[in-house]
């Protein structure tokens, strides 16, 4: 799972955040560094697709909040990843 | 550093830093940045370019930074290897190059202040297509018919740096570079064929083989040769085949 864009959706789902406290949660639960153009290249992206939105903020600094159809998009990209890694894992264990 | 992700973050369509400017430049503030985070801020405008509607111009950008790599590769190479070769492809990427130089850096600098702390990075466009330029014309300097390649090593850097400026006097030809630690090259005229060693050339001019001990790093600094040679310790991964002499 290493598409910024599923890594911010998954920072997403514990509560709003700006941008430097979703790079700060994905390298803690990923252990991946997204730069800054990579993290605003996916926060673009997943606004356009209305996956995610902003929430008023006092300070430049601007929290994004997952939506109910970013929500569900995770939860179908998650459910393919599963299933995945249930393959691997049972492909491994005959191998 | 911030500020290099800064320059670079114009690249970004006006439209987007309009939308995201502001957010984040807190995120660059927040953050430690490191080297690899401008190149992904320049892989991010080049992004946004595309996304945003700006294909033509994203195109123009990064074929302009592809030409200023491969044209510089291409002489940073060239001259590791004292290669001749139909230089077609230089010219192409010299005239790319400054097509993408024009749009990329105008781009990039738009906006900067023509006073305070920021102007000089005015020059920096203008410093790069210079560097560019330079690269690609070495690469298509005119070398010397039949001429040859040297290298040799020196153990003491001081030295070897005294006897890289003398040499050029001596074989009147390419100044001598240094190419690695203790490496050091030059190009050379005069020389012919082997019939020992087909496809490689013996240096015969006498003035270059009066100083050949200078050039053989495994000789002594003071042995001079007075004949045509042709020294096997020379070769290397940096000097070619059918070039080589001395």
């Amino acid at each position: 799972m290493s598409d910024p864009a599923l890594l911010v959706l998954a920072s997403l789902t514990e509560g709003d955040k700006h941008g430097y406290a979703i790079m700060v949660d994905v390298e803690r639960f990923a252990g991946i560094r997204m730069g800054p153009g990579t993290l605003y290249g996916a926060i673009t992206r997943l606004e356009q697709r209305g996956l995610i939105r902003p929430v008023p903020s006092p300070d430049r600094r601007q929290p994004y909040r997952l939506t109910s159809a970013g929500r569900a998009h995770l939860e179908q990209e998650v459910a393919a990843l599963a299933r995945v890694v249930r393959t691997a894992q049972g492909r491994l264990r005959h191998a | 550093m911030r500020r290099l992700i800064r320059l670079a973050a114009r690249l970004y369509p006006a439209s987007w830093r309009a939308r995201y400017g502001a957010e984040f430049e807190a995120l660059l503030n927040d953050m430690r940045p490191a080297w690899r985070d401008v190149f992904d801020v320049v892989r991010g405008g080049l992004e946004m370019q595309i996304r945003w509607g700006h294909a033509a111009r994203a195109a123009a950008m990064a074929a302009g930074t592809l030409a200023v790599f491969f044209s510089v590769w291409a002489a940073l190479h060239d001259i590791a290897h004292g290669l001749e070769r139909d230089y077609t492809a230089e010219y192409v990427g010299l005239v790319a190059s400054a097509l993408g130089f024009a749009f990329l850096y105008g781009k990039a600098l738009r906006g900067l202040p023509h006073r305070g702390r920021l102007a000089w990075l005015r020059g920096t466009g203008v410093l790069l297509a210079i560097c560019d330029i330079a690269a690609v014309a070495a690469m298509v300097s005119p070398r010397l018919p039949n001429d040859a390649l040297a290298g040799f090593d020196l153990p003491d850097g001081r030295s070897a740096a005294g006897r890289a400026r003398r040499l050029p006097s001596h074989s009147r030809t390419q100044p001598a570079a240094k190419t690695g630690r203790r490496r050091y090259k030059a190009r050379m005229n005069a020389t012919t064929l082997s019939s020992d060693a087909p496809g490689w050339k013996i240096c015969a001019h006498p003035l270059l083989l009066q100083h050949g001990g200078i050039f053989i790093g495994n000789d002594a600094a003071d042995h001079h040769l007075d004949g045509p040679v042709m020294c096997p310790s020379c070769r290397s991964s940096s000097i070619t085949r059918g070039t080589m002499a001395l």
